[in-house]
């Protein structure tokens, strides 16, 4: 067999037993990929002067504070959360009981003469005991649970003595430190 | 526009890649040897290449994984390949795609010591690197990641489609030494580039709150020149094809080549090929973002009412991380490729005609050793390879190649050259010993085109 004949010979069967397993891009719209996506949420420090009026001194047995936490504003996340996971870690100094409430509103809207409040979605309650160096509590919401969950953008803070009758004195005094977190877990498409 | 996304940031997480041709190089006296070596030797009178065929390359590949690992046709959930592929891959591997087609292509013999050759080629050029880090980031989130730096230098890539006028010269000095040189003007339709990105992303467990999180010093760039003329010849396919065939931000380059006979059997070549830039001046958007911003949460002061901390969160990373656009021209240089080969000849000798109308020996085998590297934004890169040249007559002859490089360890090429009265074709496929299953291989080329020949 002449060289140029073997050439040929071989070339035909590398070509001929080359070949490409199927391959399916459309596996792609089926890509949906489990993410976590964890932020720092919240945090305050009190202390038991935060309970008295300055002036002429009298109680005051709960808290109030609002803000905006317009983490779902867009649809990326609003539309692909499934579950939030809170993280509280308190570190409570003052020698009374505590509940702080976490409530997750929708946001606020006009009616054209006034601001109202954005209707509660979902109320988170910690009862924090006296001198309670390590609360901990994991607090988690599903969609499934609260399909609303995901339109939370107003988040008010509440916290209230349980015992509200009865002034904080001296030997009470202290300060609570309060910390939270937030995990989105999400499930949808790129 | 998930499919988009992903092929995005896969294959189009993309700097200039040039691609390695080992076999064409300095084969058979093939015309197109010019553009890797315009020092090489030749023996034609003059030459054309048929137009859009005279020379046709393209290659892809990937290092860290194939296309089959990802697409398989099989039962496997594409979450687990994905996350599979992702556990595979690191920084370094990257994507790759070269596309050239020779739109015309000349050469004449000027005098019995200097030819010249001309011709203007289309390239599609673009090499991304896998950004490990955003890519986990992006489909797992942070959570799993706590006190993991994410890095935001892993971006990087560079992708080119431009056309390049030249015109070449090739002189033999002497009996031992033909030098050559070629000029290029470049011609780019769109460029999309980001490199030398800086900057860590991170979430700890914080101090004063349950998380932290951190942008160190980010310094991020993302160029573009001629999208705009691009998106409207999408928009409007009757838009000029000019728009992309010829883009209006030019530049200028130069490629040397040698070669030299250390003795009548042994021979040396090598050449640097594209020493030159694109100047992008005109339908440019650049994007920098710059800063750093450390994040603990919202802090609420119990003593200060209708405190609108949402706002100063948002205005706080504007002012700390400030992104902004511009149209300020800039200057890419392109990837300069070095090749450099010795080859040994042997066997038979033959004669075949020569342009002055004399008979020039030749020996019917060769074989040697070549070295490539091109340039990258991360690293130079490199490959050696080995061959073995047959030519069963002076129209037919052959070219066997082993390489070694990021892509395989086992890379064979094997290409031909044949010419049938004034044509000669010329074909090329590499990676061989892949081709028993392309989809699985890491890389995959060919390259052919048609000349008509004169001697």
């Amino acid at each position: 067999m002449k060289s140029s004949q073997r050439l040929s010979l071989i070339l035909s069967a590398i070509l001929f037993f080359s070949c490409a397993s199927p391959l399916d891009f459309d596996q792609l719209n089926q890509y949906s990929p489990n993410q976590a996506v964890s932020v720092p949420f919240i945090t305050f420090t009190i202390n038991d002067t935060n309970f008295e009026t300055p002036i002429s001194p009298a109680l005051v047995p709960s808290i109030f504070k609002k803000l905006d936490f317009k983490i779902f504003d867009g649809t990326f996340l609003k539309d692909r959360a499934v579950q939030l996971e809170f993280d509280f870690e308190i570190k409570n100094d003052i020698n009374r009981h505590f509940t702080i409430e976490i409530i997750l509103r929708a946001a606020d809207f006009d009616d054209g003469n006034s601001l109202i409040d954005g209707r509660e979605i979902h109320r988170i309650a910690l009862n924090v005991k006296a001198s309670s160096q390590d609360f901990t509590e994991n607090v988690l919401i599903t969609k499934a649970e609260v399909p609303d969950i995901v339109n939370f953008s107003r988040v008010d803070i509440k916290l209230t003595l349980q015992d509200d009758m009865i002034p904080i004195d001296s030997i009470d005094a202290g300060e609570l430190k309060f910390k939270s977190g937030l995990t989105v877990y999400l499930k949808g498409a790129l | 526009m998930k499919k988009f996304v992903i092929i995005f940031v896969f294959v189009f997480t993309v700097n200039i890649f040039s691609q390695n041709k080992q076999v064409l190089y300095d084969f058979a006296g093939v015309p197109q040897t010019l553009l890797l070596n315009p020092g090489l030797e030749t023996n034609l009178k003059f030459h054309v290449g048929l137009p859009f065929l005279a020379g046709f390359s393209l290659e892809i590949g990937s290092t860290g994984f194939s296309a089959a690992d990802l697409f398989a046709a099989d039962s496997r959930n594409i979450n687990l390949k994905i996350r599979d592929v992702l556990a595979t891959i690191d920084a370094s591997d990257h994507l790759k795609i070269n596309s050239q087609i020779e739109i015309f292509s000349v050469g004449y013999r000027f005098n019995e010591k200097t030819y010249i050759s001309a011709g203007f080629y289309q390239e599609l050029d673009a090499v991304g690197y896998l950004p490990k880090d955003i890519l986990a980031l992006a489909s797992e989130g942070n959570a799993a990641y706590l006190n993991k730096s994410f890095s935001v230098s892993q971006v990087l890539y560079n992708v080119d489609f431009l056309g390049v006028l030249h015109a070449g010269i090739t002189k033999e000095v002497n009996k031992k030494l033909t030098v050559g040189g070629r000029f290029k003007i470049y011609s780019s339709a769109l460029h999309l580039e980001s490199t030398n990105n800086s900057g860590t992303l991170t979430t700890a467990l914080g101090a004063n709150n349950v998380y932290i999180q951190y942008l160190n010093n980010v310094n991020a760039e993302f160029r573009t020149a001629g999208l705009t003329k691009i998106k409207k010849y999408r928009e409007d396919s009757n838009t000029s094809i000019s728009n992309v065939f010829l883009g209006e931000n030019l530049g200028v380059g130069l490629d040397f080549g040698i070669t030299f006979h250390i003795s009548p059997q042994l021979q040396f070549s090598g050449s640097m090929i594209d020493v030159g830039f694109v100047n992008y001046t005109k339908d440019i958007k650049n994007t920098t973002t710059t800063g750093s911003f450390t994040f603990e949460g919202i802090e609420l002061e119990l003593d200060v009412p209708n405190r609108d901390y949402w706002n100063e969160l948002e205005s706080a990373f504007k002012a700390q991380v400030l992104t902004t656009d511009n149209q300020d021209s800039y200057v890419s240089w392109r990837p300069i490729k070095i090749n450099a080969a010795l080859k040994y000849s042997f066997g038979k000798k033959r004669s075949k005609y020569c342009y002055d109308n004399t008979f020039k020996e030749f020996y019917t085998d060769a074989f040697g050793a070549q070295l490539y590297t091109v340039s990258r934004p991360l690293k130079r890169q490199f490959a050696g390879t080995v061959f073995y040249e047959k030519s069963f007559s002076n129209k037919l002859h052959a070219k066997v190649t082993y390489t070694v490089d990021d892509h395989s360890y086992y890379n064979i090429g094997l290409g031909i050259s044949a010419q049938v009265g004034k044509i000669n074709f010329y074909g090329i496929l590499d990676n061989i010993a892949e081709l028993s299953d392309v989809s699985d291989a890491n890389s995959a080329s060919l390259q052919f085109g048609f000349n008509l020949l004169f001697n």
